[in-house]
């Protein structure tokens, strides 16, 4: 049941019914719906792993409760322990095991040793990769002292299961959204109109831009070896606004559901394409998984590194980013990606412009020629990067560079493959991504394109805007809906 | 919280009201042929093809070359019984059950002029037959197994030259609640009005035929040598299709073997069996695609059926004959199924095989 489908519209209608009107007097009883709602949610997209789910919840609920508690600084570090090894465990287990075995034999058939060890089928849970990571923040708080551990069982089930955001993030932490949950919702009107909007502008990023797109991009990935060199830098260009609709897309309809609900969720994206170098781009790309990763992994690293220097910051720069990379799946190309975005940054860190943030054409309506300049430079880096996170294995993606290389630049050869021919669909696809790029530009303070809050625009221009990309929903909706971020 | 749920409704009416006009608008508002018009699309069918007890009357075109100037027109009636399959009224006790894909389910055939009344004709008014297709072996098993139907004498099986049929899945779970919960819709007028609104409502044929106008589509027939004024099916755009026929010794074995498995499935029942392979149009009219020489997987199939020892009729060697003197079409000229000169000749020739076999030899 995913957001944008008709049978998650009936179920939201009838959650939000019985949220708001019925259960909205008694914060227990409305905390109670809402984890049952989000265990059905779950259950229909995997009932097997519902208990799974369950079972980590109250592992880590009792851990944050005994860790606060005991005060023994030996006790309370071996319970940290057993909630990191849980996690991470539980992630390497259902997300890695296979991986390492099938590396392990290709090295070792590689070796010529004539030995096979047997992978085993492992049902991954979905959301895995977004619930553990809210876990483990919580406990690793508990145990610095940050945040006192819930006793509330429903509030700290419904932190870890929180419907919105349980497949795809983003990925909240503890401080900002058990608070929440502990305290009594109360409707907001223009939380909840900015809801709407937001869950709007994501539909439209979702269904028909990164839909739409996906059929080109998988033609023009499973075809390298036959197009020119501009029709491959075209996919990967392609791909990076696919990437981008898709992720940002679900992240602004599971934001939105979470305001309509009365909840603040994590902002995942504030206009990436609009950074003006690797480092800003990371800020603006998936924040709630690398504010995670730089508090709970890059920070800790830096301070052990810190008497190498800038040495050492790369050091810890490149172990952040190969980790953001495997988080995303067991695949060399995952771990290549995250490396590769690593190295982006040594010139920024040997430069000492790191941590420089300077807002884009402050004040104007259009960017400098420098910050253009560095716009499309960050793009670029990023668009190849993508290939590799695009390719199914690492000798894809090599191959795919080797083309955009060797294959003539120009000439197209799109035997059988209608699509990839200049076609007004593509066209118009094209079109749609500049709007998306061009909305995002003129409300790139915001948190999302469509709010219009204090704003000085008519009644009619912000309606006629509404219907036009319901409209375009309805009219470009294809078969295909599953969200990249799904598989992670 | 009441000034936004108005605001919401304001904003969905003008959008729900396009569905909701789609829900009461004719079935064929949006089509060129009855087919599409009475099909179901979403999931509210509860294992029907066709809109339940429905009479459709439009002028339709075939599907090669609809919204061109090739297009003929041609007045088309279908009828649908309770249970969504194209037959005059259901029949709980039928003599002959027809199981078979477009061709038998009359696709660009009038009501008259199906295979089922024809043959009806053929035998005699007497002879109860009721047909199922479009639907594979499988779905007749679950009309018998769970009693919707009683057993029949005789099965005919029919199968386009284009396709391997699809093995038999036995239904088994003829006491679950949701075989119940499926009898309860069928039977129920109220559910199955509902089931056709929201089917009519949220199939966006308003918008794909928007899609289709805008982007000029227009069947995907390939058309046949200059001056035969014939379009074929194009098989390119089904090439994923694993039971595509593409004439190799594995198809025509797994054909074979399934059809065998029919049969098997058919005597341990008590039932008489016929296979009826339909020939593909760029087979009869090979010249025409052209092909230096007629395709021979069907003459390569009815050999093997027969050393089987399966009842079977060799419908391209009749179509064949026919041609031989006669310079009338079995086929539509913009369509890829047979016209009702072409039903009329295999119902005289499978009736024909039925009374020579006597697989209906009443006592």
């Amino acid at each position: 049941m995913i957001f944008t489908s008709t049978s998650f519209l009936i179920f939201f209608t009838l959650f939000y019914l019985l949220y708001w009107f019925v259960t909205n007097k008694n914060l227990r009883i409305q905390n109670l719906l809402l984890l049952a709602g989000s265990y059905f949610f779950y259950a229909l997209a995997d009932w097997r792993l519902l208990a799974f789910l369950v079972a980590v919840s109250a592992l880590n609920y009792f851990l944050g409760i005994y860790i606060e508690k005991t005060e023994n600084q030996l006790r309370k570090r071996l319970l940290l322990n057993v909630g990191l090894i849980q996690g991470l465990g539980g992630l390497i287990y259902f997300k890695y095991f296979n991986f390492f075995i099938a590396s392990f034999n290709e090295v070792l058939q590689s070796l010529h040793f004539n030995v096979h060890v047997r992978t085993l089928q492992i049902l991954l849970p979905l959301g895995i990769s977004f619930f553990t990571f809210k876990t483990i923040s919580y406990i690793l708080d508990v145990y610095k002292g940050k945040i006192e551990a819930t006793k509330d069982w429903l509030v700290f089930f419904n932190y870890v299961s929180f419907f919105p955001t349980i497949l795809s993030g983003p990925i909240d932490k503890a401080r900002a959204f058990v608070p929440q949950l502990q305290k009594k919702r109360v409707f907001e009107y223009s939380l909840a109109v900015d809801g709407m909007r937001q869950i709007l502008w994501g539909m439209f990023k979702k269904v028909v831009i990164a839909d739409n797109i996906l059929v080109y991009t998988d033609q023009i990935f499973s075809n390298y070896e036959s197009l020119s060199g501009s029709t491959l830098l075209l996919g990967a260009f392609l791909y990076t606004i696919q990437l981008y609709a898709d992720f940002s897309g679900y992240s602004d309809m599971a934001i939105g559901l979470g305001r309509l609900l009365g909840f603040n969720v994590a902002k995942n994206f504030n206009f990436p394409f609009f950074a003006q170098n690797i480092a800003d781009f990371w800020r603006k790309w998936h924040i709630s998984l690398t504010s995670w990763l730089t508090e709970y992994v890059f920070t800790p690293l830096s301070i052990a590194f810190r008497d190498y220097g800038k040495l050492g910051l790369i050091l810890a720069i490149l172990i952040n980013f190969v980790l953001i990379g495997i988080w995303h799946g067991a695949n060399w190309t995952f771990a290549v990606f995250g490396f590769l975005h690593g190295c982006y940054f040594i010139p920024l860190i040997l430069r000492g412009t790191m941590n420089k943030r300077k807002k884009i054409a402050k004040g104007k309506v259009l960017p400098s020629f420098r910050e253009s300049l560095n716009m499309g430079a960050t793009f670029l880096l990023v668009m190849l990067a993508n290939i590799i996170f695009r390719a199914d294995n690492i000798g894809h993606a090599w191959g795919y560079f080797l083309s955009i290389l060797s294959n003539p630049l120009f000439s197209f050869s799109t035997a059988g493959m209608e699509g990839i021919n200049v076609n007004p669909h593509l066209l118009i696809m094209l079109g749609l991504s500049i709007v998306m790029l061009i909305f995002g530009w003129f409300q790139r303070n915001k948190e999302h394109a469509l709010q219009f809050q204090d704003m000085k625009t008519s009644r009619a221009f912000r309606w006629s805007i509404y219907y036009l990309l319901a409209v375009a929903i309805i009219y470009y909706q294809s078969s295909y809906k599953q969200f990249i971020y799904f598989q992670f | 919280m009441n000034k936004f749920i108005f605001k919401i409704i304001i904003f969905v009416i003008p959008v729900l009201g396009l569905y909701v006009v789609e829900g009461f608008l004719p079935s064929f508002t949006f089509t060129y042929r009855p087919w599409e018009a009475l099909d179901f699309q979403t999931k509210f069918d509860f294992e029907r093809t066709f809109y339940p007890n429905k009479k459709v009357q439009m002028e339709a075109v075939g599907q090669l070359c609809h919204h061109t100037p090739h297009a003929i027109v041609k007045e088309e009636t279908w009828k649908t019984d309770k249970l969504g399959n194209r037959n005059d009224t259901f029949i709980q006790n039928p003599d002959v059950l027809i199981i078979g894909d477009s061709f038998m389910a009359g696709c660009c055939v009038t009501q008259d002029s199906t295979i089922t009344n024809l043959l009806k004709s053929e035998l005699g008014d007497e002879t109860k037959i009721y047909n199922i297709a479009p639907g594979e072996f499988s779905r007749a098993d679950y009309y018998l197994s769970s009693g919707i139907i009683e057993k029949p004498d005789l099965i005919v099986y029919s199968k386009s030259e284009r396709y391997v049929p699809k093995s038999l899945e036995e239904y088994k779970d003829s006491r679950s609640l949701k075989t119940d919960l499926k009898k309860l819709f069928e039977n129920n007028s109220t559910f199955s009005g509902i089931s056709v609104f929201l089917d009519k409502a949220l199939r966006h044929y308003s918008k794909n035929w928007l899609q289709a106008r805008l982007t000029n589509q227009n069947g995907d027939g390939v058309p046949g040598v200059e001056g035969s004024g014939m379009f074929f099916f194009n098989t390119a755009a089904q090439e994923d299709d694993p039971n595509l026929v593409r004439n190799t010794d594995t198809d025509l074995e797994r054909t074979k073997n399934n059809i065998v498995s029919y049969k098997e499935y058919c005597d341990a029942n008590g039932i008489d069996f016929l296979f009826l392979p339909m020939p593909n149009k760029a087979t009869v009219y090979y010249e025409y695609v052209p092909f230096k020489e007629q395709p021979d997987y069907l003459f390569k199939l009815d050999s093997m059926l027969r050393a089987e020892g399966i009842t079977t009729v060799n419908t391209l060697k009749l179509y064949n004959d026919y041609r031989e003197s006669n310079d009338k079409l079995l086929y539509h000229l913009d369509d890829t199924h047979w016209n009702s000169t072409g039903v009329y000749l295999v119902s005289k020739e499978l009736a024909g095989t039925i009374e020579n076999s006597r697989l209906l030899a009443r006592e």
